[in-house]
């Protein structure tokens, strides 16, 4: 069952220099109980469409095409009803937990507010919830912590807050917006076991942005591929790593750093990522790609469907599929 | 906290000394002197009148005298211009009035301006943020010695409201013309204060992990965005109310209150020594006590700030 359904979603921005077309027409199918990773390099457009999903772009944006939840049309939805959805439906963590949290308010006002309000509980039910969900995302001490204020928890600790809070009503999905990003890397890898963790106990469809594909192995079974704002590719994480169709997703896989490879140097591709504001008429990496021909710069590449659960959008796909 | 206190106050100590000495000096150097008259005194008079005030000693045994007056009887000597008068005794007489009518223009001021720039903030840029920008900017460039005649003309001469001057003991109607006119321009600074912090706190990252949760825009406002919007206002809001509640020669003169502010510039031009400075550590005291209250208020509002 396709729980979020994204169909031609385009956000652009109006600023001073005119319009910035951060996301171009993106397909997204997101089933029940998947987790899927949505990989893209800085200015992929990638948080900005879950800022879509979630009804949370900034002032300057607006979106454009269909995202569906369960049926439900989000775009275009008042502020009231996307209220109701935010949080007890829909969750989402972000990058700098340190940030994200209110630095003037007490970890427990913070997360109780989000019951009281969505659940109707008591002060003393909600407490006693946010208390077992900071347990059960591993923080020491939950019950003493929780009176504590953000500046008094570590970055990882706060990341572990931060999941806790999204999980309260139990949304059917939680939207992780590079959650290790802001990170040390050794516990890089606690939060990401927390978020397979989380799936397994409570069926959560987890939505995880990233531009680390490191850590898309093992954690995802789906992937999908951004750039310029358009979807490269998209399939089972398992076989595009085996087999990228897309030119720029083989250039991804070659840049994560491998210890089994003898290589001098990092693989990095050519180029810079491409401006937003200037919408090119055919294939946005055409400048970048080791595969380009003439027609890439001219016309936009279709999405094609090489097999029943990939899609690439390629003149020229690699492994032989025409 | 205890400790923060003691160490404030061991500073408030040697500030006012300094305050009182620097003052003194000042004062003194400026030209002409409390008995200066158009009419000449006789020379022995004159030297009478010193001695008795004590203005034949050198400075700094005045000085001296006059802080350990002070510190020992808590008196700050007698008026040389209001006869039978201590300094002490206009001081009672007139900040009771400056105080209530600067007490109630700071409430005015910070309740509307508060108001006025949380709403700017929410509805940036459409009709209500111009509206109200407008009107900070229009408050702020009217003094108040224009504001003054213009709210005389409408409600004292052309409605008959209001008196158009007078105490009577603070008895309301005399308490609304002054504190319009006092708390206008400083409504004004307070509203945009607010709203450009506040603007600058909706943009936070933690304010849209407060609407990815949920909440309604009045609840973010003012649970999540409140607090820390008000924090520059509040260190404005330290000198304003010391500003406000020491008074205003304007209001006073053109109201007749009878507050401070006019002895206050009365004292300065019949260089009536001990009434400026009277009224200059009086000021300079309540800035300091209201300076560490805007430091305690900070430790309330933000719990990294601990002393």
């Amino acid at each position: 069952m396709t729980l979020l359904r994204v169909r031609d979603l385009s956000v652009t921005f109006e600023t001073g220099d005119g319009t910035v077309n951060a996301v171009n027409g993106v397909d997204l199918a997101i089933g029940a109980g998947q987790s899927v990773a949505v990989v893209g390099e800085s200015g992929s457009g990638k948080s900005q469409i879950m800022f879509a999903i979630m009804g949370l772009l900034a002032r300057n944006g607006a979106a454009a095409g269909s995202v569906t939840f369960d049926g439900t049309e989000l775009l275009g939805l008042d502020e009231g009803a996307l209220n109701r959805i935010r949080s007890s439906q829909i969750a989402m963590i972000f990058q700098n937990p340190m940030t994200a949290l209110n630095p003037y308010m007490r970890i427990s006002h913070q997360m109780t507010e989000v019951l009281t309000l969505h659940k109707g509980m008591s002060r003393r039910a909600a407490l006693a919830e946010a208390i077992g969900l900071l347990d059960a995302m591993e923080v020491p001490e939950a019950a003493t912590r929780i009176g504590m204020y953000p500046h008094e928890f570590s970055g990882g600790m706060l990341q572990r807050v931060l999941i806790a809070m999204a999980l309260l009503c139990r949304p059917r999905l939680l939207i992780a917006d590079e959650p290790t990003t802001a990170l040390d890397a050794t516990v890089r890898g606690q939060i990401m076991r927390l978020l397979a963790d989380v799936r397994a106990r409570f069926g959560t469809t987890v939505i995880l942005v990233t531009h680390d594909v490191g850590i898309v192995a093992g954690h995802c079974d789906e992937m999908v591929v951004l750039y310029g704002g358009r979807v490269m590719e998209s399939g089972p994480v398992a076989r595009i790593f085996a087999a990228p169709h897309h030119p720029y997703t083989r250039s991804l896989l070659d840049a994560v750093p491998r210890l089994d490879r003898d290589d001098e140097r990092l693989r990095s591709i050519p180029g810079d990522p491409l401006g937003t504001n200037l919408l090119p008429a055919g294939c946005p990496f055409a400048a970048r790609c080791p595969r380009v021909e003439e027609r890439c710069h001219r016309e936009r590449p279709a999405s094609e469907r090489p097999a029943p659960d990939r899609v690439v959008a390629c003149h020229r796909p690699l492994e032989g599929v025409a | 906290m205890i400790y923060f206190l003691l160490k404030r106050l061991a500073v408030a100590v040697p500030t006012l000394l300094i305050l009182i000495v620097v003052s003194y000096v000042l004062m003194y150097a400026a030209p002409g002197g409390p008995f200066d008259t158009e009419r000449t005194l006789p020379p022995e008079v004159m030297a009478n009148l010193q001695h008795k005030y004590g203005l034949d000693q050198p400075l700094a045994v005045q000085i001296w005298r006059y802080v350990v007056s002070i510190v020992t009887e808590f008196d700050f000597g007698p008026s040389f211009q209001y006869t039978d008068q201590s300094v002490n005794d206009i001081i009672e007489q007139g900040f009771p009035v400056t105080l209530t009518y600067g007490g109630w223009s700071f409430l005015v001021a910070v309740l509307v301006g508060v108001s006025l720039g949380i709403a700017a903030a929410v509805h940036h840029n459409t009709l209500l943020d111009y509206l109200s920008v407008g009107v900070s900017i229009g408050a702020q460039v009217l003094p108040n010695f224009v504001l003054a005649p213009i709210l005389t003309l409408i409600f004292t001469l052309w409605l008959a409201w209001l008196p158009g001057g007078g105490w009577q003991g603070g008895h309301w109607p005399y308490v609304i013309m002054p504190v319009i006119a006092l708390s206008t321009s400083f409504m004004a600074s307070i509203a945009r204060i607010t709203r450009s912090s506040m603007l600058e706190v909706l943009n936070a990252d933690f304010i849209r992990t407060a609407r990815a949760k949920g909440l309604p825009m009045w609840r973010i406002v003012f649970r999540h965005a409140l607090k820390p919007a008000l924090l520059p206002v509040i260190s404005y809001l330290g000198p304003a109310f010391v500003g406000m509640i020491t008074g205003s020669v304007v209001i006073d003169v053109f109201f007749a209150t009878g507050g401070i502010g006019q002895f206050f510039v009365n004292s300065a031009l019949n260089r009536d020594y001990p009434v400026i400075m009277g009224i200059t550590i009086l000021a300079g005291g309540l800035t300091i006590l209201f300076n560490t209250v805007v430091d305690l208020l900070y430790a309330w509002i933000d719990p990294r700030i601990r002393y």
